[in-house]
């Protein structure tokens, strides 16, 4: 089991209200029994280490310590191996309310157990994939779901990567569309110029106008820029 | 004393980072190498300052001075000295200290390169001291880690014991330098907007000179994540490396901008095209690392990593943000139309190829910005709160990821200008092929069967074989004689290795992804003494439970054996939970058995009773397969960048270089 620190507890305490109005589902909510913050500076941090070393070494094995959330009771499967494999998909789409970034699948938090038995119950009495959705979804909102919803306000979210690809795209083409001309086969009278130039000047080749993969035949010595 | 001795010194930095920034104005305007010369000096001094503020907050870290408020907000006398130490660097105030000495160490480090123009390296250190006296104005007035309390307690607060572990002691400097390395390629681009000619042999020598602290900044930022990810991997106890956490999302935009950079940066320097595009990346990569501090510091997010839960720092850190990148933008939005030009090409090409990796890289990010950033717009905007989570990534980033991977044994294969796409489709026949039995191997190897994984199998190859097979054609093996081959072999220079280990890194990671994704296991139960769970094609027994006393925590230390269903050896892990009075917090450190490249991955839980009144201890197993490749394949990346960067060609620190091609 591991303990976060509650980094941003105004916020975690919001996301604990709706959970309250899980109808008939048992819920394991401590905030209080959350880790405590770091940054607690008191004269009293020594002995308050202190008194949990004493706690600690007269119950020989170590029990539940203070501060810290019971463990959440183990998970059971459902029987059905197909309904378990979607349970467990879903479990990885559903997010834990009182976690910082976990799904409920991740999560050793109690709430995320009981979430996770709420999910299995739904399954096992033939609700579909979307029905569980809609149902998380209709308890604790479009904040539950790591995957969100596709409407207007989140096509940004959603086509922004691929409509990048095409921006970008577009413009180095047109760019290299726009430079065509500019690459157009020399006319007789350049190549003829070219021709003498080439037999008068004393030419070094061009290190970068092939890959060392062309097909150029083994042997052929390249003369390296000066360095 | 050394205490009021380290915030003098802070203070200090702050006035030699200003002077920094003066003087090298002034040296620039006037063409003055006195005054450059002097800018200079400013510049490692002022790093020098930070240097000794920071040693001086490591001692008090290190002699346990509680009357220093985050000492004993940090610290605490029972930790064992590296963690002492390391948490040094815990905080929101000791980590921008950090940040501060890496800032200013780069700028140092940008003063003594050689064989940069007089113009162009004065702008960068003036621009280098203005991003240092922003951070140390910030640190110093916000977040001074040096306030002290009266009256000192007795003892101190700890570190998050979860912070207690040798991966994270190494885990922030390296992000760190990996961060705060790009601001050197956004001072130099900054600088280049400002002294860049149009159609000048400028350009190809920019992009040199902006290549090594790239690289070597993208090189750190690799390490410093992958150790990060192994961290969660072994530290939180579920079997998870990445979670596309919002602060994990902070340190991999700037990488894939960083990786888009090294690459455009490459044409820039051989070719002289796409200058305005690799500019852009050198602003935008230190913009996101501005972005990630500014998440991680401003209580925006929550997050495990989230310190400093402060608005008015967050305003703060918005306003240097919005005023660098703000300023930097518009310089190039001013400038960038004068920096067309640059060499010809095809569009099928290595230019080209180059710019489809840019393509990808530069949406993969946007789609990881869009997904960090959208729930807090969002909510600021519409008070709708949603979660963006990994099955958002899981539609966006990767198909972009998998496209671009398809692509990328391509590019090495063709020539600058114009390339030939048929005849480096037929050198990577013999490497698909292969590519695609691997896939069908694995699609055979494990249980139950999965088409996309074994598809997701067959791309690791693909990038593995891919990077071979340009080595092959490199040094014509099986078509020259040997001591030609060997002969080629021996004159390839550093970059060509590193380039073939970080994209075959790149394949041993994606190997071990889809693979541990595709298969891991998890059994979870309560087991008495003897008592035996099973897990993948292994199972586990918990022989002994002990109480152990550790420097600063008391722990439930099981011991387990791990047999292997097949008849291998069986090996005997521990896994404890541990107990730290100091903050009255539990963790876990989890028993690996590492085989081969298999983890078998073991927690265990709370004491507990059976049915029958017998003790028991609640056991959770993972079955990791192939995880090591998780590791391996970013370390593989990261030696392959670090190879190119001894290439004599990058070698800032090489005398006597020619300064323009």
């Amino acid at each position: 089991m591991t303990i976060r620190l509650s980094a941003h507890p105004r916020k975690s305490q919001e996301l604990v209200l709706p959970a309250h109005s899980i109808g008939g589902l048992e819920t394991d909510l401590h905030p209080e029994r959350r880790a405590p913050q770091m940054k607690r500076v008191s004269s009293f941090a020594g002995l308050n280490g202190l008194l949990g070393l004493l706690l600690c070494l007269a119950s020989v094995a170590i029990t539940t310590p203070v501060l810290a959330e019971p463990e959440a009771r183990p998970d059971q499967p459902l029987a059905s191996a197909s309904q378990e494999a979607r349970a467990q998909a879903l479990f990885d789409e559903v997010r834990c309310v009182v976690c910082q970034h976990e799904s409920i699948a991740d999560s050793p938090a109690g709430i995320a157990a009981d979430m996770r038995r709420l999910v299995r119950e739904e399954i096992a009495s033939g609700a579909s994939d979307d029905a569980v959705r809609a149902d998380l979804v209709r308890r604790w909102g479009d904040f539950i779901l790591f995957k969100p919803p596709v409407s207007p306000a989140t096509w940004l979210l959603w086509f922004g990567p691929a409509a990048i690809v095409l921006l970008i795209g577009a413009v180095f083409l047109v760019r290299a569309r726009r430079r065509e001309p500019s690459t157009l086969p020399l006319s007789a009278e350049e190549e003829g110029k070219l021709a003498e130039l080439l037999r008068s000047e004393d030419v070094r080749p061009d290190t970068d106008a092939s890959s060392p993969h062309d097909r150029r035949e083994a042997g052929t010595t390249i003369v390296p820029p000066p360095d | 004393m050394i205490v009021e001795f380290g915030a003098f010194a802070l203070t200090l930095a702050l006035a030699l980072a200003v002077l920094q920034l003066a003087l090298a104005t002034a040296a620039r305007m006037r063409l003055s190498a006195v005054l450059a010369g002097a800018a200079g000096g400013a510049s490692i001094a002022c790093a020098g300052a930070v240097l000794l503020a920071f040693g001086a907050l490591t001692l008090a870290f290190a002699t346990s001075d509680f009357s220093v408020a985050n000492v004993a907000a940090n610290s605490h006398t029972d930790k064992p000295m590296l963690y002492k130490v390391a948490a040094a660097w815990g905080s929101h105030e000791g980590s921008l200290i950090l940040w501060c000495l890496v800032l200013t160490g780069f700028g140092a480090a940008l003063t003594l390169a050689r064989g940069l123009p007089f113009g162009l390296k004065t702008c960068a250190v003036a621009v280098q001291g203005g991003l240092g006296a922003l951070f140390l104005a910030f640190a110093l007035f916000t977040s001074n880690p040096f306030a002290r309390l009266d009256p000192a307690p007795f003892q101190g607060a700890s570190l998050n014991p979860l912070l207690q572990d040798p991966a994270l002691a190494f885990h922030p400097p390296m992000l760190y330098a990996g961060y705060v390395g790009f601001s050197v390629t956004f001072s130099l681009a900054v600088a280049a907007l400002i002294e860049g000619r149009p159609n000048s042999s400028f350009w190809p020598a920019w992009g040199r000179w902006v290549r090594p602290w790239a690289l070597a900044s993208w090189v750190m930022l690799t390490i410093g994540i992958t150790l990060g990810a192994f961290w969660a991997y072994y530290e939180l106890g579920w079997g998870g490396w990445w979670f596309w956490d919002p602060v994990e999302n902070a340190s991999f935009m700037p990488w894939l901008a960083g990786a888009a950079l090294l690459h455009s940066a490459v044409v820039t320097e051989r070719r002289g095209a796409l200058a305005g595009w690799t500019v852009f990346l050198a602003l935008l990569a230190f913009t996101f690392s501005m972005l990630g501090a500014f998440l991680v510091r401003s209580g925006v997010l929550t997050s495990v990593h989230a310190f400093a839960v402060d608005p008015e720092r967050g305003l703060m850190l918005l306003a240097i943000l919005g005023a660098t990148a703000g300023a930097a933008f518009a310089l190039f939005a001013w400038r960038a139309p004068n920096l067309k030009g640059g060499g010809l090409f095809a569009p099928i090409s290595r230019e080209g190829a180059l710019v489809l990796n840019n393509l990808f890289l530069t949406a993969a990010a946007a789609a990881v910005l869009l997904g960090t950033l959208y729930p807090l717009i969002m909510e600021a905007a519409t008070g709708a709160t949603i979660s963006v989570g990994p099955p958002y990534f899981a539609l966006t980033f990767t198909p972009l990821m998998v496209v671009a991977f398809l692509i990328l044994p391509a590019g090495p294969l063709l020539a600058w200008k114009r390339g030939d796409l048929v005849g480096a489709g037929q050198r990577l026949v013999l490497a698909g092929a292969l590519a695609l039995g691997c896939g069908f191997l694995g699609w055979l190897a494990f249980e139950p069967r999965k088409a996309l994984t074994a598809a997701g199998m067959a791309l690791g190859a693909w990038l593995i074989l891919g990077a071979l097979a340009e080595v092959v054609e490199r040094v014509r093996l099986f078509r020259v004689p040997l001591a030609e081959v060997v002969r080629r072999v021996r004159a390839l220079p550093l970059g060509a290795w590193g380039m073939t280990l970080a994209h075959a890194g790149l394949g041993v990671f994606v190997l071990g992804a889809v693979v541990e994704t595709g298969f891991k296991a998890e059994a979870a139960a309560a087991l008495p003494i003897g008592g035996q769970v099973e897990v993948g094609a292994y199972s586990v027994r918990l022989d002994q439970v002990q109480i152990v006393e550790g420097p600063n925590y008391l722990a439930e230390q099981g011991r387990l054996t791990v047999t292997p269903g097949s008849g291998g050896r069986p090996k005997i892990v521990t896994a404890e939970r541990r107990f730290f009075p100091a903050g009255g917090q539990t963790t876990t450190e989890v028993g690996l058995d590492f085989r081969g490249l298999d983890d078998v991955y073991v927690v265990l839980g709370e004491r507990r009773a059976t049915p029958d009144g017998a003790q028991a201890w609640s056991v959770r197993t993972y079955w990791n397969p192939w995880a090591r490749l998780i590791f391996l394949g970013p370390m593989i990346m990261a030696l392959g960048g670090l190879l190119s960067l001894l290439d004599r060609r990058l070698r800032v620190w090489v005398p006597g270089r020619r300064v323009l091609p």
